[in-house]
Protein backbone atom coordinates (compact mmCIF):
# COMPACT_ATOMS: atom_id res chain seq x y z
CA UNK A 1 0.00 0.00 0.00
CA UNK A 2 2.86 2.65 1.01
CA UNK A 3 4.13 1.42 -2.61
CA UNK A 4 1.14 2.33 -4.26
CA UNK A 5 0.48 5.72 -2.31
CA UNK A 6 4.24 6.65 -2.83
CA UNK A 7 4.24 5.80 -6.76
CA UNK A 8 0.54 7.11 -7.47
CA UNK A 9 1.48 10.96 -7.09
CA UNK A 10 4.20 10.86 -10.00
CA UNK A 11 2.07 8.70 -11.89
CA UNK A 12 -0.92 10.99 -11.80
CA UNK A 13 1.07 14.10 -13.05
CA UNK A 14 2.65 12.00 -15.71
CA UNK A 15 -0.92 10.63 -16.92
CA UNK A 16 -2.12 14.30 -16.01
CA UNK A 17 0.12 15.79 -18.34
CA UNK A 18 -0.38 12.91 -20.98
CA UNK A 19 -4.05 13.72 -20.96
CA UNK A 20 -3.83 17.37 -21.15
CA UNK A 21 -1.54 16.70 -24.42
CA UNK A 22 -4.33 14.40 -26.12
CA UNK A 23 -7.27 17.59 -25.20
CA UNK A 24 -5.21 19.98 -26.64
CA UNK A 25 -4.63 17.41 -29.74
CA UNK A 26 -8.40 16.95 -29.67
CA UNK A 27 -9.78 18.07 -33.37
CA UNK A 28 -13.29 18.86 -31.75
CA UNK A 29 -11.59 21.35 -28.74
CA UNK A 30 -10.30 22.91 -31.85
CA UNK A 31 -13.65 23.69 -33.71
CA UNK A 32 -15.24 24.51 -30.79
CA UNK A 33 -12.22 27.22 -29.86
CA UNK A 34 -12.38 28.25 -33.35
CA UNK A 35 -15.63 29.30 -33.66
CA UNK A 36 -15.21 30.73 -29.86
CA UNK A 37 -13.05 33.05 -31.52
CA UNK A 38 -14.71 34.49 -34.44
CA UNK A 39 -18.27 34.57 -32.08
CA UNK A 40 -16.31 36.86 -29.75
CA UNK A 41 -14.65 39.03 -32.49
CA UNK A 42 -17.44 39.74 -33.93
CA UNK A 43 -19.38 40.14 -31.01
CA UNK A 44 -16.60 42.86 -29.76
CA UNK A 45 -16.74 44.01 -33.56
CA UNK A 46 -20.40 44.16 -33.40
CA UNK A 47 -20.29 46.15 -29.61
CA UNK A 48 -17.93 48.75 -31.36
CA UNK A 49 -20.16 49.51 -34.23
CA UNK A 50 -23.25 49.72 -33.21
CA UNK A 51 -25.69 53.11 -33.33
CA UNK A 52 -26.84 55.39 -30.77
CA UNK A 53 -30.06 53.75 -31.29
CA UNK A 54 -29.49 50.27 -30.99
CA UNK A 55 -30.11 48.48 -27.97
CA UNK A 56 -27.32 45.94 -27.17
CA UNK A 57 -26.80 44.15 -24.18
CA UNK A 58 -22.59 43.93 -24.90
CA UNK A 59 -21.21 40.93 -23.88
CA UNK A 60 -23.88 40.17 -20.93
CA UNK A 61 -25.55 37.50 -23.25
CA UNK A 62 -22.83 35.81 -24.95
CA UNK A 63 -22.58 33.18 -22.70
CA UNK A 64 -24.21 30.58 -24.76
CA UNK A 65 -21.27 30.30 -27.28
CA UNK A 66 -18.39 29.22 -24.95
CA UNK A 67 -21.36 26.69 -22.76
CA UNK A 68 -21.98 25.20 -26.20
CA UNK A 69 -18.81 25.24 -28.14
CA UNK A 70 -16.62 24.34 -24.59
CA UNK A 71 -19.27 22.77 -22.69
CA UNK A 72 -21.29 20.72 -24.66
CA UNK A 73 -17.94 19.67 -27.37
CA UNK A 74 -15.77 19.21 -24.40
CA UNK A 75 -18.28 15.98 -22.90
CA UNK A 76 -18.09 14.41 -26.26
CA UNK A 77 -13.98 14.86 -26.22
CA UNK A 78 -13.78 14.18 -22.58
CA UNK A 79 -15.90 10.94 -23.41
CA UNK A 80 -13.57 10.51 -26.34
CA UNK A 81 -10.45 11.26 -24.09
CA UNK A 82 -12.04 8.42 -21.07
CA UNK A 83 -12.48 6.06 -23.96
CA UNK A 84 -9.28 6.01 -25.28
CA UNK A 85 -7.02 5.78 -22.14
CA UNK A 86 -9.47 2.84 -21.83
CA UNK A 87 -8.31 0.78 -24.17
CA UNK A 88 -4.27 1.79 -23.82
CA UNK A 89 -5.05 -0.01 -20.33
CA UNK A 90 -6.77 -2.76 -22.16
CA UNK A 91 -4.31 -3.14 -24.46
CA UNK A 92 -1.38 -2.99 -21.90
CA UNK A 93 -3.22 -5.81 -19.78
CA UNK A 94 -2.17 -6.11 -16.18
CA UNK A 95 -1.47 -2.25 -15.60
CA UNK A 96 -0.14 -0.62 -12.71
CA UNK A 97 -2.11 2.35 -12.99
CA UNK A 98 -5.41 2.25 -11.28
CA UNK A 99 -8.55 3.15 -12.96
CA UNK A 100 -9.24 6.32 -10.46
CA UNK A 101 -5.98 7.43 -11.10
CA UNK A 102 -6.46 7.65 -14.96
CA UNK A 103 -9.62 9.26 -14.03
CA UNK A 104 -8.34 11.69 -12.14
CA UNK A 105 -5.62 12.70 -14.96
CA UNK A 106 -8.46 12.87 -17.62
CA UNK A 107 -10.58 15.33 -14.77
CA UNK A 108 -7.21 17.48 -14.48
CA UNK A 109 -7.11 17.64 -18.35
CA UNK A 110 -10.15 20.17 -18.07
CA UNK A 111 -7.89 22.44 -17.51
CA UNK A 112 -7.54 23.33 -20.90
CA UNK A 113 -10.97 23.97 -21.64
CA UNK A 114 -11.33 25.87 -18.40
CA UNK A 115 -8.15 27.99 -19.69
CA UNK A 116 -9.78 29.32 -23.01
CA UNK A 117 -13.33 29.87 -21.16
CA UNK A 118 -10.98 32.37 -18.76
CA UNK A 119 -9.57 33.73 -21.94
CA UNK A 120 -13.06 34.22 -23.55
CA UNK A 121 -14.23 35.60 -20.22
CA UNK A 122 -11.39 38.09 -20.33
CA UNK A 123 -12.23 39.24 -23.21
CA UNK A 124 -16.55 39.60 -22.53
CA UNK A 125 -15.13 41.54 -19.56
CA UNK A 126 -13.26 44.00 -21.73
CA UNK A 127 -16.01 43.79 -24.69
CA UNK A 128 -18.56 44.53 -21.43
CA UNK A 129 -16.43 47.25 -20.25
CA UNK A 130 -14.92 49.24 -23.13
CA UNK A 131 -18.32 49.25 -24.90
CA UNK A 132 -20.73 48.90 -21.71
CA UNK A 133 -24.54 47.78 -21.94
CA UNK A 134 -27.38 50.03 -23.17
CA UNK A 135 -29.66 51.18 -20.59
CA UNK A 136 -32.47 49.22 -21.26
CA UNK A 137 -31.14 45.81 -20.65
CA UNK A 138 -28.59 44.92 -17.80
CA UNK A 139 -27.40 45.85 -15.16
CA UNK A 140 -30.15 47.96 -13.63
CA UNK A 141 -31.47 48.58 -10.08
CA UNK A 142 -31.09 46.63 -7.54
CA UNK A 143 -28.30 44.81 -8.67
CA UNK A 144 -25.20 45.83 -10.59
CA UNK A 145 -22.01 45.15 -12.77
CA UNK A 146 -20.96 42.93 -10.36
CA UNK A 147 -23.90 40.57 -10.87
CA UNK A 148 -23.48 40.50 -14.71
CA UNK A 149 -19.94 39.49 -14.40
CA UNK A 150 -20.71 36.82 -12.19
CA UNK A 151 -23.29 34.89 -14.22
CA UNK A 152 -21.33 35.32 -16.91
CA UNK A 153 -18.66 33.75 -14.93
CA UNK A 154 -20.92 31.18 -14.21
CA UNK A 155 -22.37 30.63 -17.64
CA UNK A 156 -19.67 30.82 -19.89
CA UNK A 157 -16.57 29.36 -17.67
CA UNK A 158 -18.02 27.12 -15.69
CA UNK A 159 -19.75 24.88 -18.37
CA UNK A 160 -16.24 24.00 -19.69
CA UNK A 161 -15.60 22.49 -16.69
CA UNK A 162 -18.97 20.95 -16.13
CA UNK A 163 -19.57 19.99 -19.80
CA UNK A 164 -15.79 17.94 -19.74
CA UNK A 165 -16.46 16.15 -16.42
CA UNK A 166 -19.71 15.19 -17.44
CA UNK A 167 -18.27 13.24 -20.51
CA UNK A 168 -16.14 11.33 -18.33
CA UNK A 169 -18.95 10.46 -15.85
CA UNK A 170 -20.74 9.36 -19.01
CA UNK A 171 -18.11 7.56 -20.35
CA UNK A 172 -17.42 5.80 -16.85
CA UNK A 173 -20.59 4.44 -15.77
CA UNK A 174 -22.81 4.26 -19.30
CA UNK A 175 -19.96 3.29 -21.86
CA UNK A 176 -22.82 2.19 -24.86
CA UNK A 177 -22.82 3.35 -28.13
CA UNK A 178 -25.04 6.31 -29.06
CA UNK A 179 -25.36 7.32 -24.77
CA UNK A 180 -22.64 10.25 -25.55
CA UNK A 181 -24.74 11.95 -28.38
CA UNK A 182 -27.98 11.62 -26.80
CA UNK A 183 -26.99 12.96 -23.40
CA UNK A 184 -25.40 15.84 -25.50
CA UNK A 185 -29.40 16.06 -26.70
CA UNK A 186 -31.23 15.07 -24.06
CA UNK A 187 -28.97 17.85 -21.48
CA UNK A 188 -29.23 20.58 -24.63
CA UNK A 189 -32.87 20.14 -24.45
CA UNK A 190 -33.70 20.50 -20.65
CA UNK A 191 -31.35 23.42 -20.63
CA UNK A 192 -33.35 25.41 -23.11
CA UNK A 193 -37.06 24.27 -21.12
CA UNK A 194 -35.10 25.66 -17.87
CA UNK A 195 -33.31 28.98 -19.69
CA UNK A 196 -36.19 30.99 -17.90
CA UNK A 197 -38.77 31.92 -20.74
CA UNK A 198 -40.88 29.79 -18.71
CA UNK A 199 -42.21 31.84 -15.54
CA UNK A 200 -42.93 28.28 -13.67
CA UNK A 201 -39.67 27.72 -13.91
CA UNK A 202 -38.55 30.87 -12.33
CA UNK A 203 -37.57 29.81 -8.31
CA UNK A 204 -36.52 25.87 -9.14
CA UNK A 205 -35.12 26.13 -12.26
CA UNK A 206 -31.31 26.97 -11.06
CA UNK A 207 -31.16 23.70 -9.73
CA UNK A 208 -30.56 22.61 -13.63
CA UNK A 209 -26.59 23.36 -13.95
CA UNK A 210 -27.29 26.01 -17.42
CA UNK A 211 -30.15 28.66 -17.09
CA UNK A 212 -30.36 32.33 -17.83
CA UNK A 213 -30.59 34.80 -14.90
CA UNK A 214 -31.67 38.00 -16.88
CA UNK A 215 -32.56 38.74 -20.54
CA UNK A 216 -35.02 40.38 -22.69
CA UNK A 217 -37.93 37.76 -21.47
CA UNK A 218 -41.44 37.99 -23.29
CA UNK A 219 -39.10 39.57 -26.27
CA UNK A 220 -41.34 36.76 -28.53
CA UNK A 221 -44.55 38.43 -27.78
CA UNK A 222 -42.50 42.02 -28.79
CA UNK A 223 -41.85 43.53 -25.82
CA UNK A 224 -38.56 43.12 -25.16
CA UNK A 225 -38.34 43.58 -21.49
CA UNK A 226 -35.55 42.86 -19.54
CA UNK A 227 -36.23 41.11 -16.56
CA UNK A 228 -33.59 39.81 -13.68
CA UNK A 229 -34.75 36.46 -12.33
CA UNK A 230 -35.33 35.60 -8.47
CA UNK A 231 -32.16 34.15 -6.87
CA UNK A 232 -28.49 34.65 -6.27
CA UNK A 233 -26.11 34.23 -8.84
CA UNK A 234 -23.24 34.40 -6.60
CA UNK A 235 -24.32 31.16 -4.37
CA UNK A 236 -24.96 29.80 -7.58
CA UNK A 237 -21.16 29.54 -8.79
CA UNK A 238 -20.34 27.53 -5.59
CA UNK A 239 -23.49 25.14 -6.11
CA UNK A 240 -22.10 24.63 -9.48
CA UNK A 241 -18.68 24.09 -8.78
CA UNK A 242 -19.89 21.39 -5.96
CA UNK A 243 -22.02 19.96 -8.72
CA UNK A 244 -18.23 19.37 -10.64
CA UNK A 245 -16.54 18.14 -7.71
CA UNK A 246 -19.72 15.25 -7.15
CA UNK A 247 -18.94 14.42 -10.65
CA UNK A 248 -15.38 13.90 -10.29
CA UNK A 249 -15.97 11.91 -6.92
CA UNK A 250 -18.82 9.60 -8.29
CA UNK A 251 -16.75 9.00 -11.58
CA UNK A 252 -13.51 7.62 -9.19
CA UNK A 253 -16.19 5.57 -7.24
CA UNK A 254 -16.03 3.73 -10.86
CA UNK A 255 -13.26 2.32 -9.27
CA UNK A 256 -13.71 -1.33 -7.35
CA UNK A 257 -10.72 -1.22 -5.99
CA UNK A 258 -10.86 2.47 -4.97
CA UNK A 259 -11.20 2.83 -1.29
CA UNK A 260 -15.08 3.63 -1.62
CA UNK A 261 -15.90 4.05 2.01
CA UNK A 262 -13.81 7.29 2.10
CA UNK A 263 -15.68 7.93 -1.34
CA UNK A 264 -18.97 7.78 0.01
CA UNK A 265 -18.43 9.91 2.57
CA UNK A 266 -16.85 12.60 0.44
CA UNK A 267 -19.81 12.21 -2.33
CA UNK A 268 -22.30 12.83 0.55
CA UNK A 269 -20.41 16.18 2.07
CA UNK A 270 -20.07 17.19 -1.72
CA UNK A 271 -23.69 16.42 -2.15
CA UNK A 272 -24.44 18.21 0.87
CA UNK A 273 -22.98 21.21 0.51
CA UNK A 274 -24.15 21.41 -2.93
CA UNK A 275 -27.64 20.82 -1.47
CA UNK A 276 -26.76 24.15 1.30
CA UNK A 277 -25.85 26.01 -1.92
CA UNK A 278 -28.66 25.09 -4.01
CA UNK A 279 -31.66 26.25 -0.79
CA UNK A 280 -29.19 29.43 -0.19
CA UNK A 281 -29.15 30.05 -4.36
CA UNK A 282 -33.05 30.42 -4.10
CA UNK A 283 -33.26 32.46 -0.70
CA UNK A 284 -30.93 34.54 -0.97
CA UNK A 285 -30.49 37.10 -3.82
CA UNK A 286 -33.19 38.78 -5.36
CA UNK A 287 -36.67 37.60 -3.78
CA UNK A 288 -38.30 37.85 -7.26
CA UNK A 289 -38.18 38.58 -10.79
CA UNK A 290 -37.90 42.42 -10.81
CA UNK A 291 -38.05 44.22 -14.37
CA UNK A 292 -35.94 47.12 -15.63
CA UNK A 293 -37.57 50.42 -15.17
CA UNK A 294 -36.33 51.20 -18.80
CA UNK A 295 -38.08 49.37 -21.05
CA UNK A 296 -37.56 49.09 -24.92
CA UNK A 297 -37.82 47.14 -27.91
CA UNK A 298 -35.16 44.62 -28.85
CA UNK A 299 -32.80 45.56 -31.56
CA UNK B 1 -38.18 -2.63 -52.46
CA UNK B 2 -36.70 -4.25 -49.38
CA UNK B 3 -36.46 -8.33 -50.34
CA UNK B 4 -37.56 -10.18 -47.19
CA UNK B 5 -33.52 -11.54 -46.58
CA UNK B 6 -32.74 -7.76 -46.42
CA UNK B 7 -35.50 -7.47 -43.54
CA UNK B 8 -34.36 -10.40 -41.95
CA UNK B 9 -30.72 -8.79 -42.75
CA UNK B 10 -32.08 -5.51 -41.30
CA UNK B 11 -33.91 -7.10 -38.08
CA UNK B 12 -30.54 -8.51 -36.79
CA UNK B 13 -28.25 -5.69 -37.89
CA UNK B 14 -29.76 -2.55 -37.30
CA UNK B 15 -29.87 -0.97 -33.62
CA UNK B 16 -33.01 -0.98 -33.03
CA UNK B 17 -33.29 0.41 -29.27
CA UNK B 18 -31.20 3.46 -30.58
CA UNK B 19 -33.46 4.25 -33.44
CA UNK B 20 -36.04 4.02 -31.78
CA UNK B 21 -34.81 6.29 -29.08
CA UNK B 22 -33.38 8.94 -31.94
CA UNK B 23 -37.00 8.54 -33.56
CA UNK B 24 -38.79 9.15 -30.09
CA UNK B 25 -36.56 12.33 -29.47
CA UNK B 26 -36.89 13.94 -32.65
CA UNK B 27 -40.40 14.06 -32.39
CA UNK B 28 -39.55 15.46 -29.02
CA UNK B 29 -37.48 18.04 -30.16
CA UNK B 30 -40.49 18.79 -32.84
CA UNK B 31 -43.04 18.90 -30.44
CA UNK B 32 -40.84 21.15 -28.06
CA UNK B 33 -40.24 23.83 -31.32
CA UNK B 34 -44.40 23.52 -31.97
CA UNK B 35 -44.78 24.39 -28.65
CA UNK B 36 -42.76 27.63 -28.66
CA UNK B 37 -40.86 28.06 -31.82
CA UNK B 38 -39.33 31.73 -30.65
CA UNK B 39 -37.88 30.37 -27.88
CA UNK B 40 -36.94 26.63 -28.30
CA UNK B 41 -36.56 26.93 -31.98
CA UNK B 42 -32.32 25.69 -31.53
CA UNK B 43 -33.82 22.56 -31.21
CA UNK B 44 -35.02 22.41 -35.24
CA UNK B 45 -30.64 21.97 -35.68
CA UNK B 46 -30.34 19.58 -32.74
CA UNK B 47 -33.35 17.27 -34.38
CA UNK B 48 -31.30 17.53 -37.94
CA UNK B 49 -28.24 16.43 -36.29
CA UNK B 50 -29.47 13.28 -34.23
CA UNK B 51 -31.24 12.67 -37.31
CA UNK B 52 -28.25 12.43 -39.46
CA UNK B 53 -25.87 10.47 -36.14
CA UNK B 54 -28.67 7.85 -36.08
CA UNK B 55 -28.69 7.36 -39.48
CA UNK B 56 -25.12 7.20 -38.78
CA UNK B 57 -25.47 4.12 -36.20
CA UNK B 58 -27.95 2.06 -38.14
CA UNK B 59 -25.13 1.73 -41.45
CA UNK B 60 -21.96 0.56 -38.78
CA UNK B 61 -21.63 -3.21 -39.51
CA UNK B 62 -19.47 -4.17 -36.26
CA UNK B 63 -18.99 -7.36 -37.60
CA UNK B 64 -17.08 -6.58 -41.18
CA UNK B 65 -14.60 -8.71 -40.42
CA UNK B 66 -17.54 -11.18 -41.30
CA UNK B 67 -19.29 -9.58 -44.11
CA UNK B 68 -16.90 -7.42 -46.19
CA UNK B 69 -15.58 -10.93 -47.85
CA UNK B 70 -19.21 -12.05 -48.21
CA UNK B 71 -20.66 -12.02 -51.34
CA UNK B 72 -23.73 -9.48 -50.78
CA UNK B 73 -22.04 -6.35 -51.46
CA UNK B 74 -21.82 -2.94 -49.63
CA UNK B 75 -25.02 -1.71 -52.01
CA UNK B 76 -26.91 -5.02 -50.82
CA UNK B 77 -26.27 -4.33 -47.21
CA UNK B 78 -26.72 -0.73 -47.46
CA UNK B 79 -30.25 -1.24 -49.03
CA UNK B 80 -31.00 -3.40 -46.27
CA UNK B 81 -29.98 -1.48 -43.80
CA UNK B 82 -32.42 1.38 -45.05
CA UNK B 83 -35.18 -0.44 -43.14
CA UNK B 84 -33.84 0.95 -39.90
CA UNK B 85 -33.19 4.85 -41.92
CA UNK B 86 -36.84 4.78 -42.60
CA UNK B 87 -38.51 4.78 -39.40
CA UNK B 88 -35.91 7.44 -38.77
CA UNK B 89 -37.35 9.77 -41.90
CA UNK B 90 -40.74 8.78 -41.42
CA UNK B 91 -40.20 10.15 -37.22
CA UNK B 92 -38.98 13.00 -39.16
CA UNK B 93 -41.75 13.78 -42.12
CA UNK B 94 -44.52 12.79 -39.60
CA UNK B 95 -43.10 15.51 -36.43
CA UNK B 96 -42.27 18.57 -39.10
CA UNK B 97 -45.71 17.56 -40.50
CA UNK B 98 -47.55 17.91 -36.98
CA UNK B 99 -45.21 21.30 -36.52
CA UNK B 100 -45.68 22.46 -39.71
CA UNK B 101 -47.80 25.60 -38.69
CA UNK B 102 -45.04 26.40 -36.50
CA UNK B 103 -42.07 26.93 -38.70
CA UNK B 104 -42.00 30.38 -39.48
CA UNK B 105 -44.35 29.42 -43.22
CA UNK B 106 -41.21 27.31 -44.23
CA UNK B 107 -42.08 23.45 -43.46
CA UNK B 108 -40.62 22.40 -46.62
CA UNK B 109 -37.18 23.90 -45.96
CA UNK B 110 -37.40 22.02 -42.20
CA UNK B 111 -37.93 19.05 -44.03
CA UNK B 112 -35.29 19.11 -46.79
CA UNK B 113 -32.69 19.36 -44.24
CA UNK B 114 -33.59 16.47 -42.26
CA UNK B 115 -33.36 14.49 -45.88
CA UNK B 116 -30.14 16.51 -46.93
CA UNK B 117 -28.75 15.48 -43.56
CA UNK B 118 -29.44 12.25 -43.51
CA UNK B 119 -28.39 11.58 -47.09
CA UNK B 120 -24.87 12.89 -46.64
CA UNK B 121 -24.28 10.55 -42.99
CA UNK B 122 -25.66 7.51 -45.82
CA UNK B 123 -23.01 9.07 -47.78
CA UNK B 124 -20.11 9.57 -45.80
CA UNK B 125 -20.70 6.57 -43.72
CA UNK B 126 -20.72 4.60 -46.63
CA UNK B 127 -17.69 5.83 -48.15
CA UNK B 128 -15.84 4.51 -44.72
CA UNK B 129 -17.51 1.67 -44.71
CA UNK B 130 -16.01 0.96 -48.43
CA UNK B 131 -13.11 1.76 -47.12
CA UNK B 132 -12.61 -1.17 -44.06
CA UNK B 133 -13.83 0.93 -41.55
CA UNK B 134 -16.29 -1.28 -39.54
CA UNK B 135 -17.99 1.57 -37.51
CA UNK B 136 -17.79 4.99 -39.14
CA UNK B 137 -21.27 5.91 -37.75
CA UNK B 138 -20.33 5.84 -34.33
CA UNK B 139 -17.51 8.41 -34.98
CA UNK B 140 -19.95 10.18 -37.13
CA UNK B 141 -22.44 10.62 -34.69
CA UNK B 142 -20.45 11.48 -31.62
CA UNK B 143 -19.07 14.78 -33.61
CA UNK B 144 -21.98 15.77 -35.90
CA UNK B 145 -24.79 15.36 -32.87
CA UNK B 146 -23.10 17.71 -30.86
CA UNK B 147 -21.34 19.97 -33.82
CA UNK B 148 -24.90 20.90 -34.96
CA UNK B 149 -26.25 20.91 -31.52
CA UNK B 150 -23.61 23.56 -30.78
CA UNK B 151 -24.29 25.84 -34.19
CA UNK B 152 -28.03 25.58 -33.88
CA UNK B 153 -27.70 27.20 -30.28
CA UNK B 154 -24.58 29.49 -31.16
CA UNK B 155 -25.67 30.56 -35.24
CA UNK B 156 -22.20 31.82 -35.90
CA UNK B 157 -22.08 34.39 -39.06
CA UNK B 158 -26.13 33.26 -39.79
CA UNK B 159 -26.06 36.28 -42.23
CA UNK B 160 -23.78 34.80 -44.12
CA UNK B 161 -24.19 31.30 -43.98
CA UNK B 162 -27.81 30.43 -43.17
CA UNK B 163 -27.53 26.70 -41.80
CA UNK B 164 -30.34 26.75 -39.92
CA UNK B 165 -32.38 29.84 -40.29
CA UNK B 166 -34.57 31.47 -37.94
CA UNK B 167 -37.82 33.09 -37.54
CA UNK B 168 -39.52 34.59 -40.60
CA UNK B 169 -35.29 35.41 -42.12
CA UNK B 170 -33.88 39.23 -42.52
CA UNK B 171 -30.65 39.09 -40.10
CA UNK B 172 -31.58 35.57 -38.67
CA UNK B 173 -30.59 34.20 -42.33
CA UNK B 174 -32.03 33.95 -45.63
CA UNK B 175 -34.52 30.66 -45.99
CA UNK B 176 -33.67 30.38 -50.00
CA UNK B 177 -30.42 30.33 -49.98
CA UNK B 178 -30.18 27.97 -46.82
CA UNK B 179 -33.04 25.21 -48.81
CA UNK B 180 -30.66 25.72 -51.82
CA UNK B 181 -27.60 25.24 -49.55
CA UNK B 182 -28.96 21.79 -48.10
CA UNK B 183 -30.21 20.66 -51.52
CA UNK B 184 -27.00 21.35 -53.24
CA UNK B 185 -25.63 19.59 -50.39
CA UNK B 186 -27.80 16.55 -50.30
CA UNK B 187 -27.37 16.04 -53.97
CA UNK B 188 -23.29 16.08 -54.07
CA UNK B 189 -23.83 13.38 -51.20
CA UNK B 190 -26.35 11.53 -53.28
CA UNK B 191 -23.79 11.51 -55.98
CA UNK B 192 -20.83 10.34 -53.84
CA UNK B 193 -22.86 7.38 -52.38
CA UNK B 194 -23.77 6.15 -55.55
CA UNK B 195 -20.29 6.22 -56.65
CA UNK B 196 -18.79 4.43 -53.73
CA UNK B 197 -21.29 1.84 -53.92
CA UNK B 198 -20.47 2.00 -58.31
CA UNK B 199 -16.64 1.11 -57.52
CA UNK B 200 -17.61 -1.47 -55.14
CA UNK B 201 -18.34 -3.57 -57.62
CA UNK B 202 -21.18 -6.18 -56.01
CA UNK B 203 -24.44 -6.02 -57.48
CA UNK B 204 -27.03 -4.94 -54.81
CA UNK B 205 -28.92 -7.81 -55.39
CA UNK B 206 -27.43 -11.51 -53.39
CA UNK B 207 -26.01 -13.74 -56.40
CA UNK B 208 -27.17 -16.70 -56.85
CA UNK B 209 -26.29 -20.33 -56.24
CA UNK B 210 -23.28 -20.96 -58.55
CA UNK B 211 -23.57 -17.87 -60.15
CA UNK B 212 -19.82 -15.94 -59.81
CA UNK B 213 -19.82 -13.32 -57.26
CA UNK B 214 -18.17 -9.95 -57.08
CA UNK B 215 -15.67 -11.51 -54.72
CA UNK B 216 -14.61 -15.33 -55.08
CA UNK B 217 -15.76 -15.16 -58.80
CA UNK B 218 -14.37 -12.29 -60.35
CA UNK B 219 -11.52 -11.54 -57.90
CA UNK B 220 -12.84 -8.57 -56.75
CA UNK B 221 -10.07 -6.41 -55.52
CA UNK B 222 -10.16 -3.49 -53.10
CA UNK B 223 -9.60 -0.30 -55.87
CA UNK B 224 -7.88 2.11 -52.64
CA UNK B 225 -5.55 -0.33 -51.43
CA UNK B 226 -5.16 -3.26 -54.24
CA UNK B 227 -5.77 -5.20 -52.24
CA UNK B 228 -7.82 -8.48 -51.70
CA UNK B 229 -11.19 -7.62 -50.24
CA UNK B 230 -10.44 -10.60 -47.49
CA UNK B 231 -7.29 -8.44 -46.38
CA UNK B 232 -9.24 -5.67 -44.80
CA UNK B 233 -9.88 -7.02 -41.42
CA UNK B 234 -12.94 -5.47 -39.14
CA UNK B 235 -11.36 -2.01 -37.64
Amino acid sequence: MTTTATTTAPMLRVLARREIRHYLGAKLYWFGTALLVAVTVAGFVGSATRGAADHQPSAAMDMIAPAALLGVLGLIVMAGLTRRSDRAAAAAGTVAVPERTRTAALAAATVVPVATAVLWYAAAVVTYLVYPPTPDTVPFPPFGDGYVLTVMFALGVVPALGGPILGLLLARWLPRRGVTPLAVVLVVLVTIILQGNFEATWRWRVAWPWTYWYGPFGWNSGTGHWLALPGSPHLWVAYLLALCALGVLVAIYHDPESDRARLRLLIGATAGVAAVALVLTMLLGLPEATWNPITGPIS
Amino acid sequence: MLRSSMLHHAARAVPWPLVAAASLLITGLLAAVRYDSWTLWPLQGTAVGLLAGAVGWCLDEPAAAVVDPAPRGLAWRTLARTAGIAPLLAAWCAAVWWARADLYGHPWAVLVQGFAAATVATAWVTRRRAAGEATPGQRWAIVVVPVTTAWALVRPVEEHLPVFPYGYGDAFGDWTISSAGWAVTGLTAALMLAATLIRDGRPWYRPRAGRPSGISGSGHRDQRRDQPVLDRGGG
